[in-house]
């Protein structure tokens, strides 16, 4: 994007931001972003296209080859080992996701970090009833005391 | 090929509304997408749904696809187109208007509220991700370490993850885990 000058370095990090406080795929809102300030709705559409596209494909090849051969002893031995660092690959994510915001502001932040993963994950409740619950408290508590 | 109508549109709905609560990205929402897919729908097994993150994982592009991998589960490459526009439309459009009014609202004192105050029930989500695929992909003590050590080297190091995946996917090929 620099090269084509698409975008300034401090554009691009504000559109980050703003892209990473939208819900959705953040990269898909991101190419949303960069292709509409390149050139309007088409530019979008394109950017996404190319993003999803080829990945989409390759993806859906793995599912079907998957459905054909998953029944096979060996292919079950590596998809289990895979499954288990993929587990292990997202609590990483979430662990240096968790680091800053406990690291700034740990009163505010650990109650909706502990508040949705034990309704969530340990008690598998329906996200969109949570969601509604505490986004609008966390966001409510982050108005009166900005961080 | 038959399309299953009714299947298609409790894809469509279902990741509509993924969509639009996918803050954080997909991560956040994959206990959602187990919860619909394996519990509610029984499109597949808590294994099937592990094994198809862990593909989706390994592939190369954005993690979201694990959407698509679900809607091709659900009813083959209909789905699959059905569950990846599903997913991918509703938050480009707002995406794309929000970007529009980007510069109207630049400064906003709600907008940082907002964007503080999600941030670590996304975070939340996160974990409760990983819980729920630790739950489904770990039914061994060794796969269990298996799930800790790449956490912790992906955590700790900047090794690419890829490596952890095709480590643990070799190691598995050997049959230390068993076949499931």
């Amino acid at each position: 994007m620099e090269r084509r000058g698409w975008l300034t370095p401090d554009d691009f990090n504000e559109t980050l931001s703003l892209c990473q406080g939208l819900p959705g795929p953040n990269i898909v809102n991101l190419s949303i972003a960069v292709g509409a300030r390149a050139c309007g709705w088409r530019g979008s559409l394109a950017a996404v296209a190319g993003l999803v596209g080829a990945p989409a494909v390759i993806v859906i090849t793995l599912g079907v080859l998957y459905g054909q051969f998953g029944g096979l002893q060996l292919v079950q031995r590596a998809i289990i080992g895979l499954a288990a660092a993929a587990a292990g690959l997202v609590a990483a994510t979430a662990a240096r996701m968790a680091e800053p915001l406990l690291r700034r502001r740990a009163l505010t932040a650990a109650p909706f970090i502990l508040g949705a993963f034990v309704a969530v994950g340990v008690f598998r409740l329906p996200l969109p009833y949570v969601l509604l619950v505490l986004a609008p408290l966390s966001i409510a508590i982050m108005w009166k005391r900005p961080a | 090929m038959r399309l299953a109508w009714p299947i298609l549109q409790a894809l469509a709905v279902q990741f509509s509304l993924l969509s639009l609560l996918a803050f954080g990205g997909a991560n956040a929402v994959i206990p959602e997408i187990r919860r619909q897919s394996v519990a509610v729908h029984h499109w597949m097994t808590d294994k099937d749904f592990a094994a198809l993150f862990a593909i989706a994982q390994s592939a190369p592009g954005p993690n979201f696809l694990i959407s698509t991998l679900v809607g091709w589960k659900a009813a083959g490459l209909a789905g699959a187109l059905v569950a990846t526009a599903a997913m991918c439309s509703p938050s480009c459009l707002l995406t794309f208007w929000a970007v529009k009014a980007w510069d109207r609202h630049r400064d906003h004192p709600w907008r940082t509220a907002i964007a503080a105050g999600i941030a670590p029930v996304t975070v939340g989500l996160v974990f409760s991700s990983a819980y729920v695929l630790v739950r489904a992909a770990d039914s061994s003590w060794r796969l269990g370490l298996v799930t800790a050590a790449s956490a912790a080297i992906v955590y700790f190091t900047k090794l690419n993850p890829l490596w952890c995946l095709a480590a643990a996917a070799l190691l598995g090929l050997t049959g230390v885990f068993g076949p499931l």
